[in-house]
């Protein structure tokens, strides 16, 4: 299960200052399927940077499983983007440099490796 | 004096002894002649190389010389030898000094060591020299190693969103400086070493270039041990990067 609470994100700081996310609250359960629609530059990908821990809030809490995530470590970040949360990107970023097999075999390499 | 292995000692004013390399340089031979101001001598032997300037040097009779050059009575310098082993060579050639007015005479222990004083800071000259080259040179490689990992950035920003740590990020910098370091250790060492046995000469002629294998090992780690500095500081500041970041910096 996922909880979002009154997380916020905003970017720079004075007149310069951006607000990307504004008290955005929601739940997802355990096998729900949903999808987040909105004009560009909504925030859409700001939150979902913040729920797949690409990215910090800038307050409220993001829980997953019944643990808090939002102001994790982060070496326990690393364990949850392995195992818990994927995500897939806009731009597909791919490695240049590796093959087709090589980019889907990277994670799971990553996990080998240590 | 000098060996004199092949033909015979010097008996007449219109004989001549050569040095074993002017022999081989001028191509002379026991029984050549040689010109000498509108006179002419004959080889009568050749010296055993000594090892010394000897070598390079014709040897003809006194009067000979003074009559075929006009100065007459004339000396341009004398070489005293001492018959002592442990005597002061300073002394002699500072009694001589006081003795006979109108003369300089210098220990050749003496010029030795000015020779060998200026061949040390002659050296280390040089060593300073191949050290700025090498701070040069490490500059280089911190600067390419930083826009390496600078431009891979979006790179590393994949990586850790796909599970990375940050220590796996930075260990792929540090192997991948390991590999370069010494790759281009091996490479720069063998080229180095050929550029010296083929500039040594030009610079200081007849001088052999002397290849020392002690230098390899140094030379190969100390190649590695820059790449490896130079890597781990930029890769170390890039895994800091929030992954959001780096997908944005590019």
């Amino acid at each position: 299960m996922l909880e979002i609470k009154n997380v916020s994100k905003t970017y720079g700081q004075g007149t310069a200052k951006i607000v990307a996310l504004s008290n955005v609250s929601f739940r997802v359960n355990e096998g729900e399927f949903i999808a987040i629609m909105g004009p560009s530059g909504s925030g859409k990908s700001t939150l979902l940077n913040v729920i797949g821990g690409l990215d910090y809030p800038s307050s409220g809490e993001v829980i997953l499983d019944g643990k808090r995530i939002d102001k994790l470590d982060e070496n326990d970040f690393v364990d949850i983007r392995r195992n818990k949360i994927a995500y897939v990107f806009q731009q597909y970023h791919l490695l240049p440099s590796l093959t087709a097999l090589e980019n889907v075999m990277l994670p799971p390499d990553l996990l080998w490796i240590g | 004096m000098v060996e004199n292995p092949r033909g015979e000692y010097l008996e007449r004013t219109d004989q001549a002894l050569v040095g074993a390399t002017a022999a081989e340089l001028l191509e002379l031979n026991v029984g050549d002649k040689i010109a000498l101001n509108g006179r002419e001598v004959i080889v009568v032997g050749i010296l055993e190389e000594a090892g010394s300037n000897e070598d390079y040097q014709v040897f003809l009779h006194i009067k000979m010389v003074q009559e075929a050059f006009d100065k007459e009575g004339l000396v341009s310098s004398i070489d005293v030898r001492a018959l002592c082993s442990a005597c002061p060579t300073s002394d002699i050639a500072g009694s001589i000094n006081g003795n006979i007015p109108g003369v300089r005479a210098v220990a050749v222990k003496q010029i030795a060591e000015t020779e060998m004083g200026m061949m040390e800071k002659v050296s280390k000259f040089l060593l300073a020299l191949a050290g700025i080259t090498l701070a040069v040179g490490c500059f280089g490689v911190v600067n390419t190693m930083l826009t390496s990992v600078h431009e891979r950035i979006r790179d590393i920003g994949i990586m850790r969103a796909v599970g990375a740590s940050r220590n796996q990020m930075i260990k792929v910098f540090v192997y991948e400086a390991l590999i370069i370091g010494i790759v281009g250790g091996f490479l720069g060492y063998v080229v180095g070493t050929l550029l010296a046995y083929i500039i040594g000469p030009l610079i200081f002629s007849d001088v052999a270039v002397t290849y020392v294998p002690q230098y390899f090992l140094p030379a190969l780690a100390l190649a590695t041990f820059i790449a490896v500095i130079a890597t781990v500081y930029p890769a170390f500041r890039a895994s800091k990067i929030k992954i959001a970041d780096s997908f944005r910096s590019l």
